[in-house]
């Protein structure tokens, strides 16, 4: 077989897992990492450090690409995303710079991966519910004008909301930039479940400012990998592209399923998500 | 205007964020595709390399492989273009909040974003 051959073979593989990844990543509200990084590293011999450099940059990817729609048509909340967003980045510093060298990471992700697979059962329990009902906004939430509404593709309606649990929110905002920050992984999932479980918004509304806010995240966390040169160029443009044109099909797909299968597929991707944690905490290579 | 209980603004946030958004998007992947499409023109693809081949941090370096005409230099002006979207879009969130929306507390919250998010990009490490 030929080089040139080899190669092509190699790009496609390489733009069908960031394709997937970019589908899953802007439905769920994580980014695009969490197909990505397993699979290169697995299946594909990319050292755990290129995959997650490509994984922050495609996080970044698609969280711009899938948020310009979600933000076009008022799915995203941006006053929630921007409140919350602080906390994160605040905690993100915090662990990269100050409890990097104090915590032991494959402690962490074992630590981490359980919570996840924990908190997996307040997820299951409101599996079947479309809208949260009887949500009243705290003080917090009414004074910061956190409420809104979106018009539902499925539904065929505006859905109002209110917004509760703040205070819980934003500890769980910190921890998820403290965890982004010492094991490199862009937390997302910690962001949903914040808004899942503390706030009780719409599930859409969940996902869709979790993919907002993830790309704040990402972009302070790329210098590092920009400096050490963990960023392979030619390796980046493929899974961007090819995680683009899965985020644009997956915006596409989220506007017109029901809360419930958005729910399933956030489900779907923590319990991996969780599982990787954990696997990797074991001294798996990923 | 789904946003309730907010008057209704000439500018709306969300509409110049997703704007930001869509044109940094479009604008780093014609780049690093025109790179990708430049190193193909002056080298064979050769797999080995594309796996091996690093990120030169250094923006000088960087400018300088872009006049020179090299792919990944180009590619690597695409990278810093994507990197920077979702930081110009709280830049811009910033401006607005404070000058369309006179809500100087959103204006702050999303000044101490941006400066942290700064902070990581160019301190950590």
């Amino acid at each position: 077989m030929t080089t040139e051959i080899a190669s092509l073979i190699w790009l496609l593989k390489i733009a069908g897992v960031s394709l997937a990844g970019g589908i899953v990543g802007s439905i769920s509200g994580l980014g695009g990492g969490i197909v990505i990084v397993p699979v290169l590293t697995v299946f594909l011999g990319i050292p755990i450090q290129d995959a997650i450099g490509a994984s922050i940059v495609s996080v970044i990817a698609v969280s711009s690409g899938a948020g310009s729609v979600y933000v076009r048509d008022r799915i995203t909340n941006i006053r929630i995303a921007m409140f919350l967003e602080v906390s994160t980045a605040a905690g993100a510093l915090f662990g990269a710079s100050f409890l990097s060298t104090l915590v032991n990471p494959r402690v962490l992700s074992i630590l981490f991966g359980l919570t996840l697979l924990i908190s997996l059962a307040s997820i299951v329990i409101k599996m079947g519910e479309e809208l949260p009902q009887n949500v009243i906004n705290d003080r917090l939430a009414a004074k910061l004008r956190l409420n809104g509404s979106y018009y539902d593709k499925r539904l065929r309606h505006d859905v109002a909301y209110n917004v509760t649990g703040i205070p819980a929110a934003i500890g769980l905002m910190a921890l998820a930039g403290i965890i982004s920050g010492l094991l490199g992984i862009g937390a997302g999932v910690v962001k949903v479940l914040a808004h899942e479980i503390a706030m009780k918004v719409p599930m859409k509304v969940s996902t869709a400012t979790s993919n907002f806010m993830i790309g704040v995240t990402a972009a302070s966390a790329a210098g590092v990998y920009l400096r050490r040169g963990l960023v392979l160029p030619f390796l980046v443009v493929l899974v961007a592209v090819a995680v683009l044109v899965g985020a644009f099909i997956g915006t596409l797909l989220m506007e017109r399923m029901s809360n419930v299968r958005v729910r399933q597929v956030f489900a779907a991707a923590l319990a991996v998500v969780g599982l990787e944690m954990l696997l990797r905490g074991f001294g798996l290579r990923f | 205007m789904t946003d309730t209980g907010v008057p209704q603004h000439r500018v709306a946030i969300q509409d110049v964020s997703a704007w930001i958004l869509r044109i940094g998007v479009i604008l780093s992947v014609t780049v690093m595709l025109t790179g990708l499409l430049v190193s193909f023109l002056h080298n064979h693809v050769d797999v080995a390399r594309m796996q091996h081949s690093t990120f030169e941090y250094r923006p000088s370096l960087v400018w300088q492989g872009v006049r020179q005409v090299r792919g990944k230099a180009i590619i690597e002006v695409g990278i810093y273009l994507l990197v920077f979207t979702p930081i110009l879009r709280v830049f811009a969130s910033m401006v607005l909040f404070i000058v369309e929306e006179r809500d100087w507390f959103y204006g702050l919250i999303t000044f101490l974003v941006l400066i942290l998010t700064l902070t990581g990009l160019i301190l950590l490490r």
